[in-house]
């Protein structure tokens, strides 16, 4: 009898003309989004190559005196990569990526810090052509759309007495309606992820791994549980009002709400005082003033810089570490302060499925903020390969006196530009990715089985007539 | 015989439950966005001020040339309030010097760069998004509800011609609009006009106005389209369906593609600057080398400066005072000059940008809910083309600070010098003490004394004569001549959907088809 029931709301869902409005859609928006992400695509390869061969010419240039690669400014930007397509994560209106900032004479050469600024992006938009968009917008809508008058156009209809008045467990009419509307809207979303897969792979722009093919097959089910969060607020709402007309109703506002108007109210809490963080001035103030502390701590002591081998010089070297370490220490407070703050007011935006969605999608793409986290531990990491690097460099220098990192009393010799490392950002593996993902999908998995208790306890006292 | 219609239809929608819910959810917007708006715009309100009189503060106490930066703020606009655009986010100030001409602002009030990602909502865009759907479920079954019931072929036998019907429906709807919508902007009014401090600039009722009536434009488009699709289809379901795909396509789908393409090709045509800046700034650097070894005089030692503010001592020899007047001289007109050459290069780059964001609008014009937001933008004056006029009335205002330096013979012995030019007797026995000294490292012995003569004849420059920075905003009438063509285009869709939904009716089968 389930598969009856099934089978003949599949027929009508399919048959009918807003699964083939949907359909139409969905596939002209792939299509659209595809051909706009290979050009998008091009532009960002170019820019991301182009400062790739700046840090090789510099670090070439430097490398005629082994002390002077402590200067070099090196810029590390995102790495842009297929995952861009899935999700964008927004991921050109935060900094573009870490800077190693040296400062002239003084041997502080180790910091990441100073932002690049973001380019300057159209910020009138708020959402980036990217699949989240079409499952989080067009088809979270064609869900609501599927579902909204599942039962009230039954009952419209007379058919729900007379499916009734056949031995069928109410249960199984709920569960019929529920899949054949999951495998309805699914059906599209498969197709379009295809389409755009073999479009992406059709042009050689796009360097396509099987991670990327796996990371696409995962992000279908996650799709499929948010859409399915969709289906079953439609049958809810379905099954608490008697006429389709106002289930409409009621489906489009609590898509609008939850799909429109939360994932963008929790920018409302940005000014509240515990999100405060200070400017850019700010922080170069207190780093100054950290500085200022460090060397006052020492200010009866004899630092002055004299030969290589005099205990003062090895103080003054000594002092200056510490200096730079207390700097490092301020910019990485502030930087881990401005992510924590964004990510406390992500959370406000836990109770919309859709921010969820978006979270989980941009954690699986290993995109926007995510993106961002990991390439900040991969220059960390870089940092003590370069410096370690350098000091085993310098030690074969008898010459130089190693007072680390002190640019007088290091070594000048030339070194082998292709054994000095280089930085490259190694792709997220597929499990950190799902670790980043996990809290969201356990949420969203929350809200399905939620609402789905929520769909058979209301839908067991409906009435029929 | 319309007023009946129109007044039954005007009852009928206010007392419905989608039209208290979309208005509920509507109001509840609009109140929640102009309170934090509202607030943010005294934040920023408050910024500018501290700005400016922080700007002015360093102003009078300027000692050398080198030291003048002009710090200029762009205030807030209080129609950010209605339709924020992009000044919230952009930035609020530059400084300026004769070293470089800028073409982006600075500071603002994001502090966190991460926090670019939240974005919410303005009482336009709740327009776009909730009023937009309330139009949509006001016409969907304005006729073939209508049919459904049987209450059209009811009225239609009581001699009323059809387009006194079609006038009714969409004049009840239209009137069911606008009460909601017109207290969204008295409350947003009320809002601005009740702030503590703020008095409403010169144009502010007349740009409200303006997007009221971009408002009433647009959604009474908007309806007729409803009313047209209602009467070409069978069924309020079909109608519907329509209208909602019609409502994902040209709110969002269609807007975000256009954007996203003009970004895309933004990136890729605006690189004038990235490509040949570098090449610039090192031809400079040459050529002030080059210009270096012709000066007659060589630099001694106590140079006690570096970067681009510079100051030096009092007690310096008078060859080391010559040759920096000299060295200055020489760069300063050479720094004016390529500030110019790489402000072109940034220029091609933003009239690319320019034409590029131009084709945008144009195609966006042709969507009614991307036109109307583009026009209210453009009414409020809060987009990117306000952005543009502020940087190049910045541009203006460089070459008048530029010619006032010139005048004022800065680049000379006052662009690093404060004092004096010639020195006292005793300050010459004191400078005779250091005709042995080489380098820095003796500098220490003499620090105190050397200090003892900075604090005399320190003088600060008086710059009451110089040019001030004005940002001028449009009047009225620039104002409605930017919107014009929007305008003229909602207008026309108004007038093209009358008239088709009139044509479409006239043909119209008013009996129920069970």
């Amino acid at each position: 009898m389930f598969g009856e029931l099934w089978k003949r709301q599949l027929v009508e869902d399919i048959t009918s003309s807003k699964f083939l409005i949907n359909f139409v859609i969905i596939l002209a928006s792939v299509i659209g989004f595809s051909l706009l992400f290979l050009g998008h695509f091009q532009s960002l390869e170019e820019s991301y190559s182009k400062n790739t061969n700046a840090n090789d010419q510099l670090l070439s240039e430097s490398s005629k005196e082994l002390v002077r690669l402590l200067s070099a400014p090196l810029e590390f930007g995102m790495k842009p990569g297929p995952f861009l397509f899935i999700s964008d994560g927004y991921e050109e209106k935060i900094p573009k990526g870490l800077v190693f900032r040296p400062k002239g004479y003084t041997p502080d050469i180790k910091e990441t810090t100073g932002l690049k600024k973001a380019s300057s992006p159209d910020l009138s938009v708020f959402y980036s052509t990217d699949l989240t968009f079409i499952v989080q917008f067009l088809l979270s809508f064609f869900a609501v759309l599927l579902a909204f008058d599942a039962f009230t156009s039954e009952k419209e209809k007379g058919t729900l007495r007379l499916v009734y008045s056949n031995p069928v467990k109410r249960g199984h009419l709920v569960l019929a309606k529920y899949m054949s509307a999951l495998l309805a809207i699914g059906l599209p979303l498969l197709l379009g992820l295809i389409i755009g897969l073999i479009l992406l792979s059709l042009s050689s722009v796009v360097p396509i791994s099987s991670g990327f093919i796996s990371g696409l097959s995962l992000f279908f089910i996650i799709s499929l549980l948010y859409l399915s969060v969709f289906v079953l607020i439609g049958l809810l709402l379905s099954a608490f009002s008697h006429n389709s007309k106002n289930s409409l109703v009621l489906c489009l506002l609590v898509w609008i709400f939850l799909v429109v108007i939360l994932p963008k109210s929790s920018g409302l809490f940005l000014n509240l005082k515990r999100f405060d963080v200070p400017t850019e001035q700010e922080i170069e103030e207190r780093v100054r003033k950290v500085e200022r502390e460090v060397w006052n701590r020492h200010s009866h002591e004899d630092w002055m810089t004299r030969s290589g081998q005099d205990a003062s010089t090895k103080l003054n070297v000594a002092v200056s570490n510490e200096e730079q370490r207390a700097r490092q220490e301020v910019y990485d407070l502030y930087l881990r302060k401005k992510i924590g703050a964004v990510r406390i007011l992500q959370s406000v935006n836990f109770i919309s499925p859709s921010s969820l969605f978006e979270y989980s999608a941009s954690a699986l793409a290993g995109t926007g903020l995510f993106h961002f986290e990991h390439l900040w531990k991969q220059v960390t990491q870089y940092r003590r390969d370069f410096l370690n690097f350098f000091m085993a460099e310098d030690r074969k220098d008898d010459q130089s006196d190693h007072l680390y990192f002190h640019p007088d009393y290091l070594s000048r010799r030339p070194v082998d530009f292709n054994r000095i490392p280089k930085f490259e950002e190694k792709d997220i593996k597929t499990g950190e990715r799902l670790k980043d993902a996990a809290k969201y999908l356990v949420l969203l998995g929350l809200y399905n089985i939620f609402l789905l208790i929520l769909v058979f306890n209301k839908f067991q006292k409906y009435d029929v007539r | 015989m319309v007023r009946t219609i129109i007044k039954r239809e005007l009852l009928d929608n206010i007392l419905s439950f989608k039209f208290m819910a979309c208005v509920l959810v509507a109001i509840a917007l609009v109140v929640i966005s102009t309170l934090y708006l509202t607030n943010d715009y005294l934040d920023r309100l408050k910024d500018y001020h501290k700005g400016v009189t922080n700007a002015r503060e360093y102003l009078s106490k300027i000692p050398v040339y080198s030291y003048l930066e002009v710090g200029i703020y762009k205030p807030p606009s209080p129609l950010s309030i209605f339709v924020s655009g992009i000044e919230r986010n952009t930035g609020n100030t530059v400084t300026l010097t004769h070293r470089e001409i800028p073409t982006e602002l600075e500071g603002g009030l994001i502090k966190n760069e991460f926090s670019r990602i939240f974005s919410f909502f303005d009482p336009s865009s709740v327009i776009v998004v909730v009023f937009t759907i309330l139009a949509i479920l006001l016409s969907y079954d304005s006729i073939s509800g209508e049919k459904e019931n049987g209450m059209l072929s009811l009225a239609l036998s009581n001699a009323v011609p059809r387009y006194k019907f079609l006038l009714g429906k969409y004049l009840g709807g239209l009137l069911s609009l606008l009460f909601p919508l017109s207290f969204c902007f008295v409350i947003g009014i009320l809002m601005v006009l009740l702030l503590k401090g703020v008095s409403p600039p010169r144009n502010f009722f007349g740009a409200v106005f303006l997007s009221y009536l971009l408002s009433i434009l647009y959604l009474s488009a908007v309806l007729l389209i409803g009313i047209f699709i209602s009467s070409r289809t069978k069924t309020s379901f079909h109608s519907l369906i329509f209208l909602l795909a019609f409502y994902l396509i040209t709110v969002f789908l269609i807007p975000l593609s256009i954007n996203s393409y003009a970004r895309n090709m933004e990136l890729k045509k605006a690189r004038n600057f990235e490509m040949n800046a570098a090449g610039l700034v090192r031809e400079r650097t040459l050529k002030v080398a080059a210009e270096r070894e012709k000066l007659p005089v060589r630099r001694t030692w106590a140079s006690m400066a570096g970067g681009e503010k510079f100051m030096l001592k009092r007690i310096n020899p008078e060859v080391t005072i010559e040759y920096y007047k000299r060295y200055h001289e020489m760069r300063e007109p050479i720094v004016v000059d390529f500030a110019q050459r790489i402000f072109e290069l940034k220029r091609k780059d933003l009239q690319t940008a320019k034409k590029i964001q131009k084709t945008k609008v144009f195609f966006l014009a042709f969507l009614p809910s991307a036109n109307f937001e583009q026009a209210s933008e453009l009414a409020a004056e809060t987009g990117g083309e306000n952005l543009m006029r502020f940087i190049e009335q910045i541009f203006l205002y460089w070459h008048q600070l530029v010619r006032y330096l010139e005048e004022k013979n800065a680049f000379s012995l006052r662009y690093f010098y404060p004092y004096a030019e010639k020195f006292s007797p005793e300050e010459n026995d004191f400078l005779a003490k250091f005709d042995d000294i080489k380098g820095g490292q003796k500098w220490a012995k003499y620090k105190d004394e050397l200090n003892k003569y900075d604090k005399k004849e320190f003088r600060f420059l008086d710059l009451g004569d110089m040019p001030v920075f004005k940002f001028y905003e449009s009047g009225f009438a620039a104002r409605v001549q930017k919107m014009i063509f929007n305008g003229l285009i909602l207008l026309f869709y108004n007038l093209l959907f009358f008239i088709l939904a009139y044509f479409s009716f006239s043909q119209y089968d008013p009996r129920a088809q069970m």
